[in-house]
């Protein structure tokens, strides 16, 4: 199983480097490894599904653009992640979609998940309807992993800010997983 | 559950989500690619570089040409306009005769005098980038203005006096010979005593030995005011020493 990881991030790497010197094939090789994941990641941000292709592709045009840059320090994946986030978010910040307010979308949440609370789909819809901020600063640091400091500087907030919405956005998390008698999230 | 367990959960869950691009996506990426490909950059780049080089080399040689240009004194150019600036000639009658309508002035006037016989030059031209070019080469080829210089100034009394002794004998060679002495007979013999002193005196020989001829003319130009002194002072001595004559016999 380890000579297999191994073998596979050697053919990795061997794809990276010539992708970053210009070779088309290596190019699109990686495109197919990532570009599901890259794009489902982009929708998470960017709910229209046209736009989101748009931003993971103006993604790839970077990451290949940037390949050189590259210094294996860290997963490819991780990598191409942090520029999709970015790419995402400079994405919503130009059209002023993220808003860092109090205010409750009650109307905007959707159908209730199912009777299996860890369903992938019913999970996603209930982030979904968390307020845009919240569902941000959720996103990035419990799906992405980013820390705050990392979030305030991603998206332009404080620290304190990022803290404050990642605090309201799981109490709200909490209240719909109560709501519709799921086992719930569980308090701190 | 505890809230992290459910976001390990819940990461891995989403991470691990895939949704499938449309089949033009690639082709989107490829294309953007193909524009802003960088190692098609590099020729673009190269051949700035070689323009911009070229651009400042060409900007250094003519700084350098510019630097080379002979000196305003050397032209052979500045001989084109100096044709057109002789028009001059016919001015001194009417300056003399001005002069001897005001008797009283000085020869020390001759710098203002100069200063304002230019303009009136100046204003027969009909061509004023002429007139200006000529003047303004006039500046750079003859620093020095014709006044009297203390030589001159020291020969011209001598060289006056001489004059005078050769107009006075030739009247009273013309007077013995019982020919009647007209004022245009003393006139033409106080122009000719003019020439000689100018002659004499080395003004004529300055302007003469000049190279270009516009310098020449320029320097006649100038020296026109001094000409009429000399023959003003000419005819004022011819006068005093003619009235005294004249109450002697009385």
């Amino acid at each position: 199983m380890k000579v297999k990881i191994i073998s596979l991030l050697q053919h990795e790497k061997k794809l990276i480097h010539r992708a970053s010197s210009g070779k088309r094939d290596a190019q699109k090789s990686l495109y197919d490894r990532y570009a599901p994941r890259m794009l489902a990641l982009c929708q998470r941000y960017v709910k229209d599904a046209h736009f989101a292709e748009d931003v993971m592709i103006e993604g790839f045009v970077k990451v290949f653009r940037n390949l050189s840059g590259f210094r294996f320090e860290g997963s490819f994946e991780g990598w191409v992640r942090r520029i999709m986030v970015r790419e995402a978010i400079d994405f919503l910040r130009k059209r002023q979609f993220v808003v860092f307010d109090n205010t409750r979308l009650e109307e905007t949440v959707g159908e209730q998940p199912g009777s299996d609370p860890y369903q992938l789909e019913a999970l996603e819809q209930l982030i979904d309807s968390l307020p845009e901020g919240y569902r941000l600063v959720f996103t990035l640091y419990a799906v992405e992993g980013y820390k705050h400091s990392e979030i305030a500087e991603v998206l332009g907030i404080s620290e304190n800010t990022s803290k404050s919405q990642l605090f309201k956005a799981r109490r709200q998390l909490q209240e719909q997983l109560k709501e519709t008698s799921i086992p719930y999230y569980g308090t701190r | 559950m505890a809230p992290v367990e459910f976001e390990k959960e819940l990461k891995k869950q989403l991470r691990s989500r895939e949704v499938r691009p449309s089949a033009e996506a690639w082709q989107r990426i490829a294309s953007r690619l193909d524009d802003e490909d960088p190692g098609k950059d590099r020729n673009p780049r190269w051949w700035m570089g070689l323009v911009a080089a070229s651009i400042m080399l060409l900007a250094a040689l003519t700084f350098f040409w510019e630097q080379r240009e002979p000196m305003p004194g050397n032209e052979p150019v500045v001989r084109t306009p100096a044709a057109e600036t002789i028009v001059e000639e016919p001015g001194p009658e009417i300056k003399s005769l001005d002069l001897l309508r005001e008797p009283e002035e000085a020869i020390l006037v001759a710098t203002s005098e100069k200063e304002e016989s230019k303009p009136s030059v100046l204003r027969e031209e009909p061509k004023p980038e002429t007139l200006q070019a000529s003047t303004q080469q006039l500046a750079e080829a003859s620093p020095q203005e014709p006044s009297l210089s203390p030589e001159e100034s020291d020969q011209i009394p001598g060289l006056i006096a001489d004059q005078m002794d050769t107009i006075l004998s030739t009247v009273v060679a013309l007077e013995e010979a019982k020919e009647p002495v007209s004022d245009a007979q003393v006139e033409a013999l106080l122009l000719e005593a003019q020439q000689s002193i100018l002659i004499q005196g080395g003004t004529e020989d300055r302007s003469s030995l000049d190279p270009s001829l516009l310098l020449a003319q320029a320097e006649d130009e100038l020296n026109q005011t001094f000409r009429e002194q000399i023959l003003e002072k000419l005819r004022k001595e011819y006068t005093r020493i003619r009235n005294s004559v004249a109450d002697r016999n009385k």
